[in-house]
């Protein structure tokens, strides 16, 4: 029987193994030619390395990436920030107020959820065009801080995790709105809101196409738009595309390494 | 006395308003997409520097947008009406923004004089709709075939005997092959990709054209491939991957350049100057063992030409200034210099030689006579898509040529309809 599981258990850890080099191997690869000192022609000089920051320091110096770094810094961070927030103060809305019209107001917000980005980017582009907002980072605040997929995810996690005894008490005891809100509520729900900010941190990281339709000017660039115009001009310099494809994701790994277990979190409470 | 000052004040006033409508300068901005690492310093402002010594008055803007996602870029600008004035387009472009009325005819800034003047008719009527010209050319680049020297060498072919029609390069083929299954060598006769996002600019087409073929109709109403030219175009490519003439992870993924670089085939198929350039950098020897070989013929000796060109947008700020801006960008002295420095070629009459000294781009340059532009419908790049598809099916077998060619045609139709 132990001999059984034993076996068990190795086939699953080789498998684990497996899966673990297909997904992580095009990330190391990634660092491996972005770290090469010597032209990259084929796979196997990958991993003949010749450790260099040249390519780095050039992709710093040759491009804007400092500054799209900045950008992508400053729209993710309120963002992840101000969604998370106002995600939550519907959410909690949502889960534990009651009102004529609650269930359709909030199938409402799943019913933007169903929308691919194509069918509402145009308008939105106009939006912001005739309020002379293209180019400055308030199309991202606005359409970032507010996000149905929050709504949606913190309103299940209020459900099940605050109990409607205590916000009752807390009322009795003279406590007002936000004061329920700030005292009771959001302390019971960090786990939920760090889940939603890593979710609203990587989808904006990554934002690519209403990054690429609300800017134009260089300087007003996100890391994505950025990294796809070093990707269209110096394609065939593998060690210069990959430096800054580097530098674009590694903020998204180290989020991942260390907050995974929200994530799965999070992935569990959708399901749910 | 106060009167008087006041009325001083005032005139001052008027002065410095008046001033600064006479002196206000006129802004244009133009969209383009990235040819050089730093294009800009490069690149732009030289060129913008010497526009405004000739028109100090207007202000040139270049915004340089990256090539991934600039469909819906200029389609979203388009639509909601604040697009730039001046924009970078390919020549499939052109249906995709004259059918919306998206753009300025140019030869309402520009006599047709002078544009017939700085550029050959055929190409500039790749960029005409109606009596209408849209798109001033700026660069052209032809589409080769480079073959590997020292693979040529060790296979015992002759470098100065390379295929010119089909027929020939088979039995180079033939010839790659057999010694490498002799020899026990991992070397393939031509890297061709048919994979999803080549291009068929790029593979297949030209060698419909070189059967005889065309994609679509004249009209563009129609597709035009299933036909005895289709048929043996796809023909062709089929006998290359069956005979495993072709590396077989080309068949659904990938280019061919590591092959090549790496020695593992004997040619490239469908090379431009962009290409070349890019594996000069990544292959500081390239030179030593590239060779830029015929165009092939079928029935015809033709390739693809891209066509890179300026065009104004309908709901420009000031069109008449886009348009000197553009005459300017096409002048043959600046002409000349950006196709130096992006690696293209001129396509301006008399234009001289850019890379006559260059083994490779300068015999590149001499096969633009036998270049032709692709499809300018608007549905160019579904058409493709469809294309694509049946290419694919046939070289895996899944289907006959006949039956994917004529459903391809089916559904080409119902794009066109």
């Amino acid at each position: 029987m132990t001999a059984v599981r034993y076996t068990k258990n190795i086939l699953i850890y080789v498998c684990l193994i497996i899966l673990a080099v297909i997904f992580a191997g095009p990330f190391i690869a990634m660092f491996l030619v972005a770290f090469q000192a010597n032209p990259v022609t084929s796979a196997r000089d990958i991993f003949n390395l010749n450790f260099t920051l040249s390519n780095f320091i050039r992709v710093f110096n040759e491009s804007r990436l400092a500054r799209w770094f900045l950008n992508s810094v400053i729209t993710t961070g309120v963002v992840t920030v101000f969604g998370t927030f106002f995600s939550s103060l519907s959410a909690y809305v949502m889960a534990k107020k009651d009102f004529p019209g609650k269930e359709l107001i909030f199938w409402l917000f799943l019913a933007v959820l169903m929308f691919p980005a194509h069918a509402w980017i145009i308008p939105m582009f106009i939006q912001m065009s005739r309020m002379g907002l293209v180019n400055t980072y308030w199309p991202f605040f606005l359409s970032g801080t507010s996000s149905a997929f929050g709504i949606f995810l913190l309103r299940q996690y209020i459900e099940q995790n605050v109990v409607s005894d205590i916000l009752e008490a807390a009322r009795i005891d003279g406590c007002g709105e936000f004061r329920t809100y700030f005292h009771i509520v959001l302390p019971t729900i960090i786990p939920g809101l760090i889940t939603l900010a890593i979710f609203l941190f990587i989808q904006w990281w990554g934002q690519f196409m209403f990054a690429l339709i609300m800017t134009t000017s260089g300087d007003m660039y996100t890391l994505p738009v950025g990294v796809a115009l070093i990707r269209g001009v110096a394609q065939s310099n593998l060690r210069f595309v990959m430096a800054t494809t580097a530098v674009a994701v590694l903020p998204s790994i180290v989020v991942f390494i260390f907050f995974q277990n929200y994530l799965m979190r999070g992935v569990v409470m959708q399901l749910d | 006395m106060r009167k008087a000052s006041r009325v001083l004040v005032l005139t001052l006033i008027a002065a410095v308003l008046l001033s600064n409508v006479a002196f206000a300068k006129t802004k244009i901005v133009q969209w383009s997409f990235p040819m050089l690492e730093n294009e800009m310093e490069v690149l732009w402002k030289p060129f913008i520097e010497k526009f405004n010594e000739i028109y100090p008055d207007i202000e040139v803007e270049v915004e340089i947008l990256p090539w991934a996602g600039r469909d819906e870029r200029m389609l979203t600008a388009v639509v909601s009406g604040n697009p730039p004035d001046v924009v970078y387009l390919n020549e499939f472009f052109l249906q995709t923004f004259a059918s919306r009325g998206a753009l300025e005819p140019l030869n309402a800034y520009i006599s047709e004089e002078v544009l017939l003047s700085r550029f050959p008719e055929t190409l500039l009527s790749t960029g005409k709709v109606g009596d209408n010209y849209y798109l001033a050319p700026m660069l052209t680049g032809v589409l080769g075939n480079v073959y590997h020297r020292e693979v040529l060498e060790k296979a015992g072919w002759d470098i100065n005997n390379l295929p010119e029609t089909w027929d020939e390069f088979l039995e180079f083929a033939a010839h790659i092959k057999k010694w490498a299954d002799e020899n026990g060598e991992q070397v393939w006769p031509i890297a061709y990709s048919a994979s999803m996002e080549t291009t068929l600019n790029m593979s297949w087409f030209p060698i419909l054209w070189q059967a005889g073929g065309d994609i679509v109709t004249e009209d563009g109403k129609k597709a035009a491939f299933n036909s005895p030219e289709g048929i043996a175009a796809m023909q062709f490519v089929k006998t290359l991957a069956d005979n495993g003439y072709i590396p077989e992870s080309l068949i659904t993924s990938g280019r061919g350049d590591d092959y090549f670089l790496d020695g593992r085939v004997a040619m490239i198929f469908g090379v431009d100057a962009a290409g070349i350039a890019g594996m000069r950098e990544r292959d500081p020897e390239f030179d030593s063992y590239a060779v830029v070989g015929p165009i092939l013929k079928g029935k015809e000796r033709v390739t693809y030409t891209t066509l890179g060109a300026w065009a104004i947008f309908k709901n420009a700020n000031n069109a008449e200034a886009a348009a000197k801006w553009i005459e300017f960008l096409t002048s043959p002295e600046i002409n000349v210099e950006y196709n130096k420095k992006t690696g293209y070629m001129s396509p301006i009459i008399g234009a001289p030689k850019l890379f006559a000294d260059d083994p490779l781009l300068g015999v590149l340059e001499e096969q633009v006579i036998y270049g032709r532009g692709g499809m300018t419908i608007s549905q160019e790049r579904r058409v493709m898509d469809v294309l694509k598809r049946a290419q694919q099916a046939i070289i895996l077998g899944e289907a006959s040529i006949e039956d994917a060619l004529r459903s391809a045609e089916q559904e080409v139709n119902f794009i066109l309809r």
